[in-house]
């Protein structure tokens, strides 16, 4: 497969995780409470983030990235999943889903360069 | 800025959009139907998205700046994306495209595959090889790939990249699940060196994990893709392989040390593609294609070297031999086997029986013989 495929499939993928957080920020920066169709994606992209050993390599891949970024984001992740399903996440959990989306953010762009062979 | 720079730009995007739609309005052969409402869809979801980036009061907010240009570069970008692969598809439609598109969807047949059988378009361009896009089910192969046989099982791995980019889908998380087990091992044993007090070079503990990125993002889900086009083609995948490479000229024991790497090296790729066929009870030929391999290497005085001992372990490459046939099985997917009975995986590993038996009359045996589109 050439390069430009390879990157096409994941591209695709992390779009779809970047745009799931960036839906719940948005409700959640604007004060709206979330439905479940847009909190359901982000519980269940954090749901694999945690799960180390079944996680799929891209998953794997974002936490790596995002621990790089906030160490402390990834090891209050059973805190974000509970503020979440509560309904009523803290102001600490909205920066780390901002870390998170900004993770995504740049692998998003750093596939879509790749898939444009720049 | 902001405001009057997307008001200006979003619009003009919309009205390329509106273009896109009208550019595929007009009846397709049914096997490009489902791509045709695909495109649709997406740039219909698209308008909408452009549309609430214009008027949702929500994303006026000043603290929500940021998070409304994302959503713009992301709706900008999956209208590039959809243009470029999706719509140019569709507007060239040739018959050529038709008749790859059946015999991808014959080759799926014959290997029992769990999902749709991707739409092909012959228009990959010079460093694009064969390549796969999720999400719109379409595959990219060159101009006039389907005129020649030796290519050809390079397809089976192209299905497998669909596979592994599918979601909430249990009929093929067997493979998935077993892609994440391998590539487990992989990272675990990088872990296990990163772990180890060491008095080297710092620069090592960057490779280390370099190289696990790479694992990750790329050269896991490639391997698990050459396992699965060699659990279903046989043999003539592992020839394809060898092809590909006597004709790339690249160093097939380099591991690369930048996050952009693609492809781990070749002798991997080699060494599960071996083990895959010895188990699947080709030991004979699987020596054969060794043999053929390691005097292709020694013609180019290639040779193994400490870095690709380390990433590459043999136990590591076991591990991915052993998962991806577990989860090859677990989807009911169909192996190959010697004269299967089924005609295009019969027709492929005969085709580089041919090439070995007779070379000099190879070309012409396949224009006569092997060929599934009228000749050129």
């Amino acid at each position: 497969m050439s390069q430009i495929g390879i990157h096409a499939g994941g591209y695709l993928r992390v779009s779809d995780y970047a745009r799931s957080v960036d839906r719940l920020l948005l409700d959640l920066q604007s004060g709206d409470t979330p439905d479940t169709e847009t909190i359901n994606p982000v519980l269940s992209l954090l749901g694999s983030v945690s799960d180390e050993k079944s996680a799929a390599p891209l998953v794997q891949l974002i936490k790596l990235q995002w621990r790089e970024v906030s160490k402390e984001a990834v090891s209050r992740l059973p805190n974000i999943i509970a503020e979440l399903k509560s309904g009523s996440p803290s102001e600490q959990t909205l920066s780390d889903l901002e870390s998170l989306a900004a993770v995504l953010d740049k692998e998003r762009v750093t596939m879509r360069l790749r898939l444009r062979g720049e | 800025m902001v405001e009057d720079y997307l008001v200006g730009s979003v619009g003009q995007l919309m009205e390329r959009a509106r273009h896109l739609l009208a550019a595929i309005s007009k009846p397709y052969p049914a096997e490009f139907r489902a791509l045709a409402q695909t495109c649709r869809n997406q740039v219909n979801e698209l308008i909408a998205g452009f549309e609430a980036l214009l008027n949702n009061p929500r994303y006026r907010k000043p603290k929500l700046k940021a998070l409304r240009l994302r959503a713009y570069t992301d709706l900008v970008n999956r209208l590039d994306f959809i243009e470029s692969i999706g719509f140019a598809a569709l507007v060239r439609i040739n018959e050529e495209d038709k008749q790859m598109t059946r015999l991808v969807s014959d080759i799926a047949e014959e290997l029992m595959f769990p999902l749709p059988a991707p739409v092909v378009s012959c228009q990959s361009h010079f460093s694009s090889y064969f390549h796969a896009f999720p999400g719109l089910n379409v595959l990219r192969v060159p101009l006039k790939e389907g005129h020649f046989l030796l290519h050809l099982p390079d397809l089976y791995h192209e299905l497998a990249h669909f596979v592994i980019e599918e979601q909430n889908n249990p009929a093929v998380q067997a493979f998935q699940d077993a892609h994440a087990k391998a590539t487990n091992a992989a990272t675990g044993h990088l872990a296990a060196l990163l772990s180890k007090p060491t008095r080297g070079p710092k620069t090592n503990q960057e490779k280390y994990l370099v190289w696990t990125v790479s694992w990750m993002r790329a050269w896991a889900t490639e391997l698990f893709c050459d396992l699965f086009g060699v659990l279903g083609a046989g043999p003539a995948y592992a020839w394809a392989h060898l092809h590909l490479c006597a004709k790339s000229g690249n160093d097939p024991f380099e591991v690369e040390t930048s996050p952009d790497s693609t492809h781990p090296p070749d002798e991997a790729r080699m060494f599960i593609l071996l083990e895959s066929l010895t188990r699947l009870n080709y030991g004979t030929l699987a020596s054969e294609i060794e043999s053929r391999w390691k005097e292709l290497i020694a013609a180019r005085n290639f040779k193994k070297n400490a870095e690709y001992e380390l990433c590459f372990p043999k136990d590591v490459l076991k591990r991915f031999v052993e998962e991806a046939a577990l989860g090859y099985r677990a989807m009911n997917c169909r192996c190959s086997s010697p004269n299967s009975g089924n005609k295009i995986h019969d027709l492929l590993n005969e085709a580089w029986a041919k090439f070995w038996k007779t070379p000099k009359q190879y070309a012409d045996w396949e224009s006569q013989n092997g060929v599934i589109l009228p000749k050129r």
